[in-house]
């Protein structure tokens, strides 16, 4: 079995026979050197990055939603019927416009991503259906041992395209030879799945892509929608922001030390990668005819080539751009027992042993400080967490169809991708709201936006099923939580004016679960009412409403923005039990 | 002869291609009329389904327009064709006694805490959880949601027996829920006959209303001509009525602010626009003291925005206004919504949204701007259904925008 697909180098007896390259060879040595040798893979990674950047500013940017006109025609004779018998037509378009852009899941990667799908499946204990999609994709890695990091993640390219602009002019920070750095993945691996085992889950702070993820949407949405819908609508940043930006930056930051200084060293999801390596049936291997030029050890991005020139299995991508510059084609990529003709090991010597005495040491170290890491990430929740046991503590209201609390904190991963997806950023990022729990899972702010009726989009794609995949139809009818008027500041309610602006949002939506009530009538001597006496306020129907938000939003917008008359909305949202519905519908381990 | 015509609409709209069914219920469907029963008062129409067509027939009272060739007719006026009175009055006899359709299936939904008694003087104090004629002010008659439940409750207490002066009240107010809610002037009629309201009680000339809306003028007219004394709201049925001559002729009598103002909507009813501005600005410059100080304000306020309305949507023609670029803006969903309207040789050349905090704009803010490049004017142009808010304020500032350079 052979997978070559470099390029080789052209070999020529002598140099008098030697023809100038061909057409494409010429436009790809100016490329670069690694595109020239391994082209295949530097395609499949621009493929896969603008994929990840199309589902990402484009199938995730419901802007391209454009609702129904009244007249257009029903579908069926059920439509028909409904139409005929007057019930208003629920609006759809926000969910058509995700289903006709979702040629792939837009949460394709995330869910690929082995890290992201275990560590919640471990932390809430049950079922997350995106480990079968992790579980393909490291059954496909046993083929093509860490292919994910060479090939498919968005973040890795991006980390070198950053060392194509910058990281290769910027010498300074440079480190040269192997350091304590070196497993680093290993152990934050290590501890984010004893985090998760403790019911902890701090995986998204670390996983290649919400990193990626999260770092285009705190630093690539707010240009998208400044530039495409008006900068006023941009989403204020608070420290949670703050905080994801400089992790981004940073794990950018770190390709300054050393190509992919990030993948090699510090990357947990790349580390189970590392770890499943372990029942490759591929590899690298090198042919006796070797010449010892170090040109394979010089062009390795992930440094899986030893002094001898063999390969440290658990780094290879096999992203085979050695092969291309091997001037004697000693490399090939084959089955686990090939054996034909192998190189002899160790010539030049190593000098590296399977577990030495400092190799021991720092697995000690290294372990210890995984668990310590653990242990504080448990205390922190517990000491400054979400305290869910106090009826008093902070209840953020989250997007429709989200399990209980407890279990959402722990599916959660944090990427941001329900942002990114959700119309006029009802869905902002938590801040310390929490404590550190709550650190940047997504909860609605309904100053800024209500929760469209036509619109599921959180939930189908969040890749763990923190917020579950709800039919339309059924979300509709899902409650998030509870409007309640505030009667002392509603201006009709404390007398001062007419105002009507959050049952006519409610009505607009379809809801109608703000009703009227005639409140301040004179009545004259025997008891009938004054006409054109007192104002008409709003009364929430607590059984039609589903705490979408709109009316919130609308109250905010005009009588306190706008008009001055309040100091904040005379109609909340707020969440709790009873006034939300949300199940934990995965199978419990 | 109105009814000429609408059955010569229908029958070519039966040869036309698929047009747009209006239905009363307010939805819009595509279909094509294919055919007109006028004995039965039923279309069958041809629904598009998708791709297929299915045939259904309904009756003219659930449609409420049909546009052919973009032509709209409403079919309302079809039903109401002219009658005699004495076919009104078997109209009001057959139907009004008739229970509404699907009444029967709504429950009784009231506080138990109300005093079933209905006493005439409740007393001192609103307590709408007690006294049923404020349970029904306060929170049925706001609510649509809730009429059918109202009228359910008042037929319950009709049907446990009142006393014979509880009983004449209950039936004028079954006959006012008819009228008020529902505009089923039929029963209205019989129910307000049976209370036996004349023309000088509470609503009789609603009651006159009735007999117009059913079909006859003559008899309405007939009706009001008993009246021993002015009353305002006859003004207002003159005018509705399109005796807007007669209208104003008795508002002047009247020569009060109330009355100016209901002039005024009847001469902008039959399009005589002056006429409406003149009475318009006479209510606005009108002076009152005392208690009348806040009923006149309530009036002014009514009186300026239809004279708002009128300048805007019926003196900004476009064909008026002077070469210029012209701004202003209206309250949209979030906030002021400003708009810049180009003006060149009695032509909107371009209307742009300069200023805006909308979220939830969508398509409005570029198709509303388009729409009223392409009609010349803010008349017709539908605002972008789910964006209501926005398009009506792009519309507003526009029209807004267009009365600042009328010559």
């Amino acid at each position: 079995m052979r997978l070559d697909h470099y390029l080789p180098t052209l070999k020529r007896a002598k140099k008098a026979d030697r023809k100038p390259p061909g057409k494409v060879r010429r436009v790809l040595e100016r490329i670069g050197p690694t595109m020239a040798s391994a082209p295949l893979r530097r395609v499949i990674q621009a493929v896969c990055l603008v994929t990840f950047l199309v589902s990402f500013f484009y199938v995730c940017w419901p802007y391209t939603a454009r609702p129904a006109q009244a007249a257009d025609k029903p579908a069926n004779e059920a439509q028909l019927d409904a139409l005929l018998a007057g019930e208003a037509p629920w609006p759809s378009h926000y969910a058509d416009d995700l289903v006709r852009k979702e040629v792939i899941p837009a949460d394709l990667f995330l869910r690929i991503d082995p890290l992201v799908s275990l560590s919640t499946a471990i932390a809430s204990r049950s079922w997350v259906y995106s480990l079968v999609s992790a579980g393909i994709i490291l059954l496909a890695c046993m083929l093509i041992p860490r292919g994910f990091c060479g090939y498919l993640c968005p973040l890795g390219t991006l980390i070198d395209l950053f060392d194509w602009l910058v990281g290769r002019r910027v010498k300074r920070f440079r480190v040269k030879g192997d350091g304590w750095w070196v497993h680093i993945k290993y152990y934050i691996l290590f501890g984010t799945l004893i985090a998760a085992a403790c019911g902890v889950l701090i995986s998204g702070f670390f996983s290649a892509i919400p990193v990626i993820t999260r770092g285009l949407l705190f630093l690539g949405e707010p240009v998208q929608t400044g530039l495409l819908r008006g900068w006023h609508l941009m989403v204020p940043f608070h420290a949670g922001h703050v905080i994801s930006v400089l992790l981004f930056l940073g794990v950018l930051g770190l390709g300054l030390l050393r190509p992919r200084f990030w993948c090699k060293y510090v990357c947990p999801s790349g580390a189970v990668f590392s770890v499943a390596n372990l029942f490759r049936v591929t590899e690298r291997k090198v042919e006796d005819s070797c010449i010892n030029c170090r040109k394979c050890v010089d062009i390795c991005p992930f440094d899986a080539i030893k002094p001898d020139f063999t390969t440290r299995t658990s780094d290879c991508t096999l992203c085979q751009t050695c092969g291309g510059v091997c001037p004697t084609l000693s490399i090939k990529f084959v089955d686990r027992w090939d054996v034909m003709s192998l190189k002899k090991k160790n010539d030049p010597p190593t000098h590296e042993t399977p577990l030495g005495r400092r190799g021991f040491v720092s697995l000690a170290t290294g372990g210890t400080l995984a668990v310590a890491g653990a242990a504080t990430a448990k205390t922190a929740t517990s000491l400054w967490g979400a305290d869910l046991d106090n009826p008093q503590a902070f209840r953020p209201v989250r997007p429709p169809g989200s399990v209980p609390e407890k279990e959402f904190l722990q599916m959660c991963i944090r990427c941001g991708e329900c942002f990114k997806a959700c119309p006029n950023n009802v869905l902002h990022a938590e801040g310390f709201e929490q404590g550190f729990e709550g650190l940047w899972a997504p909860m609605v702010k309904a100053d800024w936006a209500g929760c469209e009726s036509s619109c599921n989009a959180c939930g189908q794609v969040c890749p763990t099923g923190a917020i579950q995949p709800l039919p339309l139809e059924v979300k509709k009818k899902t409650r998030m939580a509870l409007a309640e008027v505030d009667l002392n500041t509603c201006l009709p309610h404390a007398g001062k004016e007419a105002c009507q602006l959050c049952v006519d949002d409610c009505a607009a939506a379809g809801y109608h679960a703000i009703e009227f009530l005639q409140v301040h009538t004179k009545a004259d001597a025997n008891g009938n009412p004054v006409e054109g006496t007192g104002f008409v306020a709003p009364v929430v129907l607590a059984d039609k409403c589903v705490g979408c938000g709109l009316c919130q939003t609308r109250c905010y917008g005009i009588n306190v923005l706008e008009k001055g008359l309040l100091k904040q909305s005379a109609i909340v949202i707020s969440a709790g039990s009873g006034k939300e519905d949300r199940q934990f519908q995965s199978t419990a381990v | 002869m109105k009814t000429t015509r609408i059955l010569l609409f229908l029958a070519v709209a039966a040869l036309c291609h698929a047009d747009t069914i209006e239905l009363a219920n307010g939805n819009k469907v595509e279909g094509k009329v294919l055919e007109n029963n006028a004995e039965a008062k039923t279309l069958t129409v041809e629904f598009s389904l998708g791709g297929t067509a299915t045939k259904r027939t309904v009756p003219y009272a659930s449609v409420k327009a049909i546009t052919v060739n973009g032509t709209r007719t409403v079919l309302a006026e079809a039903a109401s064709a002219t009658l005699t009175p004495e076919e009104v009055k078997a109209l009001i006899e057959k139907i009004g006694p008739t229970e509404p359709e699907g009444l029967k299936s709504i429950r009784p939904n009231y506080p138990k805490t109300l005093d079933l008694s209905w006493p005439e003087k409740p007393g001192q104090g609103w307590n709408n959880q007690k006294n049923v004629g404020q349970f029904i002010w306060d929170i049925i008659n706001p609510n649509s949601s809730r009429w059918r439940e109202g009228l359910k409750f008042m037929h319950e207490l009709l049907d446990s027996k009142p006393d014979d002066s509880l009983k004449l009240r209950l039936q004028k107010e079954i006959g006012n829920m008819h009228f008020r809610f529902f505009q089923d002037y039929a029963r209205a009629a019989w129910w307000w006959q049976q209370a036996g309201i004349g023309v000088d009680d509470g609503p009789g000339i609603h009651l006159a209303e009735c007999y117009w809306r059913l079909g006859s003028k003559k008899m309405a007219l007939d009706f009001i001509g008993e009246s021993s004394f002015l009353q305002l709201d006859t003004i207002k049925l003159l005018g509705d009525m399109g005796e807007t001559d007669r209208a104003v002729e008795m508002a002047e009598q009247f020569d009060e602010y109330d009355a100016w103002l209901l002039a005024g909507d009847a001469c902008r009813l039959a399009g005589r626009l002056q006429e409406a501005q003149t009475f318009y600005e006479k209510v606005i410059n009108a002076s009152a003291t005392g208690q009348q100080a806040q009923r006149l304000k309530r009036t002014q306020g009514r009186a300026q925005a239809s004279l708002d309305a009128l300048k805007l949507f019926e003196l900004a023609d476009v064909s008026k206004v002077a070469d210029g670029t012209y701004k202003d803006s209206s309250l949209g969903y979030e906030g002021q919504v400003e708009v810049s309207v180009k003006v060149r040789a009695k032509k909107i050349e371009d209307v742009k949204v300069t200023q805006h905090k909308e979220k939830q704009y969508y398509s409005a803010l570029t198709d509303v701007p388009a729409q009223i490049i392409s009609k010349q004017g803010v008349k017709g142009v539908d605002a972008t259904s789910r964006a209501t808010i926005t398009g009506e304020a792009i519309i507003n500032a526009t029209a807004k925008a267009l009365a600042q350079g009328v010559k």
